[in-house]
């Protein structure tokens, strides 16, 4: 079956400036794909190219086979793409620009009817006059209100309050519930931990990382605070893939990586007062990752790293799939 | 599909076309108004004219050797040099929409997510200029129609209809070759100031042939030679070669915008 997203050595340059540099992934039919990075990372330039709106400079992105670029009104067909914050025409209603839509996308003329009452979206108003959160909205109910079996959303969530962030959670968990597939762009790293089944990590421009989000959580280390009754017998926590950062002779802070159950053996022969075990957060996971800029080390592009890689190729690059 | 994105555009182009109308209407009305008087007092007029050095007369376009009592002439002085600035900032305004405008503001990025595609978005935005045009040109003769029997002076209806017919077709050209521009460049200043630049270079080479007879073979670089609506309303002479050049202009113009736009990479 022809995978709903394929970045095959994905290169896009703005003259000298760098956009995005042989990105390759494969994005699975039905799942929701989060990318993530900072400003500059190359997450718009990537979704430009999958809309078709730019036209790589090297290599392919290819939607249910077909080249996003070359075959821009097909791909358009099964695809629908919201970019981040949106410049719909001012002087337009949202029922308006919906209804223009709908028309476009060959939809129901009141299938964003639903969406907009769901999220309480008021389509009477011009969009010049609504605010940032409310823009966002529009382009909440643009992305859903299709039936395209792909959905691409540059930072689809940002502007929306808690209320309707967990509103918006809901809606891409109903649309992978309907067999949809979801690549998304965000900053919002709680939102890629709740909705996303995979992630991509992006920095300077290359794909750095591709893997599960129980993989990523799991593969880093998880910060372990001891309060003991008495001192541990010398020895108990020599475990592999377990560090003592910190010890008194009641308090114990560990790093723990990998499986945790070892420790937990040795600790349940102990006397615990009180013990935290803090899972490190998406967050914690993607600041690592810049860490390493921050200090001036420069890591290489890393293949998938969720034991399904087809491993890198020559140049370097990996396809994650 | 179609229809809905040449509705959206029409009523987009709304208040640029309807203000631009309003002022050739009321210009044209205006001019029209003054006709009887420039009329009775034709003799003065000549005298003045002839006593006018002959570059000043072909800076203001009166080198033509017609007169400016006639209808024609009068039309073609007055209005018909008014109307390339009209025209060219009703032309560029729309024609830079498409390319230039909705590219920035990220409203093309929204139109191209849907199975639009760019040879249509480009058709609608053309139909759209075609139809501007018409109104402008309508707007230009029309007032000197509306206000020629209320003052009493004759103007027949066909012949300014046909100077209309030439008007809209050299309105069409200038909208072509901005469109072009704006595919290329993707920038309405840019646009902007080639498409005004061009005019005005075809101005001063137009005022130079008139100077100077040895440069006569200049005369047909500019638009202005094969703008000729004196010569249709004072002489009833249909001359196909204006339009035909301005006809050629715009067509091969637009197609080169098509095949731009469809390849075009939007850098917004």
């Amino acid at each position: 079956m022809t995978a709903p997203i394929e970045l095959i050595g994905l290169t896009k340059a703005y003259g000298r400036r760098r956009g995005i540099v042989d990105v390759n992934v494969e994005v699975r039919e039905g799942e929701v794909f989060g990318f993530l990075g900072p400003n500059g990372a190359g997450k718009t330039t990537t979704i430009r190219c999958l809309a078709g709106i730019v036209r790589p400079t090297a290599g392919r992105a290819l939607v249910f086979g077909r080249d996003a670029w070359a075959d821009a009104v097909a791909v358009h067909r099964r695809m629908a793409s919201v970019g981040s914050d949106p410049g719909y025409l001012g002087e337009l209603t949202a029922a308006e620009l919906f209804r223009h839509l709908s028309r476009l996308r060959v939809m129901a003329p009141d299938a964003w009817r639903p969406i907009a009452e769901r999220i309480e979206l008021d389509p009477s108003v011009q969009l010049r006059k609504l605010s940032r959160g409310n823009r966002q909205k529009v382009a909440v109910v643009d992305a859903f209100m299709g039936e395209e079996p792909l959905l691409v959303m540059d930072e689809p969530s940002s502007g929306l309050d808690p209320l309707m962030q967990r509103e918006f959670l809901g809606l891409v968990a109903e649309a992978r519930a309907a067999g949809r597939t979801i690549f998304l762009s965000s900053h919002n790293l709680t939102e890629v931990e709740r909705a996303c089944d995979r992630v991509g990590i992006v920095r300077e421009g290359r794909l750095r990382e591709v893997t599960s989000v129980a993989t990523l959580l799991a593969s880093h280390a998880r910060s372990v605070n001891l309060l003991l009754d008495a001192p541990a017998p010398a020895g108990t926590f020599d475990l592999p893939n377990v560090q003592v950062l910190a010890a008194t002779d009641r308090e114990v802070h560990l790093m723990a990586q990998g499986d945790v159950n070892p420790l937990l053996g040795r600790i349940a022969s102990l006397r615990v007062v009180d013990v935290s075990i803090t899972t490190p957060d998406i967050e914690d996971i993607f600041l690592s990752h810049y860490d390493a800029r921050i200090s001036g080390a420069e890591d290489p592009p890393a293949p998938a790293s969720d034991g399904a890689a087809d491993g890198p190729p020559p140049d370097g690059g990996g396809v994650a799939r | 599909m179609t229809r809905s994105l040449l509705r959206l555009e029409l009523r987009r182009s709304r208040a640029l076309v309807g203000w631009l109308t309003a002022m050739l209407l009321l210009y044209g009305a205006t001019m029209a108004a003054f006709y009887p008087s420039m009329r009775e007092n034709a003799a003065m007029m000549q005298q003045i004219l002839e006593i006018w050095p002959k570059e000043m007369l072909a800076a203001f376009g009166m080198e033509g050797g017609f007169g400016l009592t006639d209808p024609g002439g009068y039309f073609a002085i007055y209005v018909g040099e008014f109307f390339p600035v009209v025209g060219a900032i009703g032309a560029i305004f729309l024609a830079t929409r498409t390319t230039a405008v909705d590219v920035d503001r990220g409203w093309a990025a929204i139109s191209l997510a849907t199975p639009l595609s760019r040879t249509r978005q480009m058709l609608v935005a053309i139909v759209v200029q075609v139809i501007a045009m018409g109104i402008l040109a309508i707007g230009t003769v029309g007032g000197f129609l509306l206000v020629g029997p209320v003052v009493g002076a004759r103007f027949e209806a066909v012949p300014f209809a046909l100077a209309g017919l030439d008007t809209w077709v050299y309105g069409c050209a200038i909208a072509a070759v901005a469109t072009l521009v704006g595919a290329l460049t993707l920038s309405r200043g840019l646009t902007g100031g080639l498409v005004a630049g061009i005019l005005i270079a075809m101005y001063l080479v137009s005022v130079i042939v008139a100077i100077e007879p040895s440069l006569d073979w200049m005369r047909y670089l500019t638009s202005f030679a094969w703008f000729d609506t004196a010569a249709v309303i004072d002489e009833g002479r249909v001359e196909a070669g204006g339009p035909v050049v301005f006809g050629l202009v715009a067509g091969f113009a637009w197609l080169g915008s098509l095949l731009v736009w469809r390849r075009r990479d939007l850098l917004a």
